[in-house]
């Protein structure tokens, strides 16, 4: 009964999840999910049912889950399991994969004029305006999981170093390493697919 | 600070992971600096234009699904 597991809740200072909240809770979530569920797999049909196995496995969990704390990154964490063991098994590529090293800022001096003394904030926000929302998803697409599933996580949701640490069960040094280096190479397969396709001309 | 110890760490001062100290220091730079005053717009901007392009709407019948299986 709803009163007893209520006294428990506060004997021991823990409120205990009750799964008829689960939807409640947890539906909200589902078009997040989704966007990182297609971003992982690059595919509609794989990605909802990524999602939904997520779902499944989280509700069958959610007796475990304290509420109040942080349901999302709860989530995404099992999703980000669920994606590894499943899909990324399958393929079986060696699991540090090398990126390239770009250099800091590498989009920016590319999409202005070039000269850095007079530099018009607005010339490069321009050209990435031109730059089809398809493009940037390519992109981000391009880029190898390990690097890919940091960005996602904090470009996309927002979610802090420790968080995406706790989400990918890596130490926060490799977080910051994977996001900087892959975030760089973002720019650099940006730039190239938007050169190949005309959205952006060389610099010198 | 100079301009390349500033581009160096911008993305940690976007992503608000700097302690009060370093993150005075950037934004002191940066009032000064307007080349990376533009950089750190443009930091700015490019993150937006990532979240807009891989946002998603769930498809109408994903909630529908996940309800039933939980059902099950």
């Amino acid at each position: 009964m709803r009163c007893a597991r209520e006294s428990t809740g506060v004997l021991q200072g823990l409120h205990v999840a009750d799964k008829s909240e689960f939807a409640a809770l947890a539906m909200p979530h589902t078009s997040a999910l989704y966007s990182a569920a297609l971003r992982m797999t690059r595919n509609p049909s794989d990605a909802e049912d990524l999602v939904q196995e997520t779902y499944l496995k989280a509700y069958r969990a959610f007796e475990q889950f304290e509420v109040g704390t942080n349901l999302k990154a709860w989530l995404y964490r099992i999703l980000t399991n669920t994606y590894i063991n499943t899909y990324r098994a399958k393929k079986r590529s060696p699991d540090e994969v090398d990126l390239e090293d770009v250099e800091d800022l590498y989009l920016y001096r590319r999409l202005g004029a070039g000269d850095t003394a007079r530099i018009s904030r607005s010339a490069e926000a321009e050209v990435l305006e031109r730059i089809p929302e398809a493009v940037v998803r390519d992109a981000v697409d391009a880029l190898p999981a390990h690097f890919r599933i940091p960005v996602l996580l904090a470009d996309v949701e927002g979610f802090s170093y420790k968080e995406i640490a706790e989400i990918v069960d890596v130490p926060i040094g490799t977080v910051m390493s994977r996001l900087h280096r892959g975030r760089r190479a973002l720019q650099k397969r940006l730039h190239d697919f938007a050169l190949e396709r005309g959205y952006v001309g060389e610099t010198s | 600070m100079d301009c390349c110890d500033c581009a160096s760490q911008l993305f940690v001062y976007i992503d608000e992971e700097m302690s009060y100290l370093q993150r005075v220091r950037v934004s002191r730079h940066l009032r000064r600096c307007p080349p990376c005053e533009g950089a750190y717009t443009f930091e700015v901007e490019l993150r937006r234009s990532i979240r807009r392009a891989c946002c998603e709407e769930a498809p109408p019948d994903l909630n529908e699904r996940i309800q039933r299986s939980l059902d099950d």
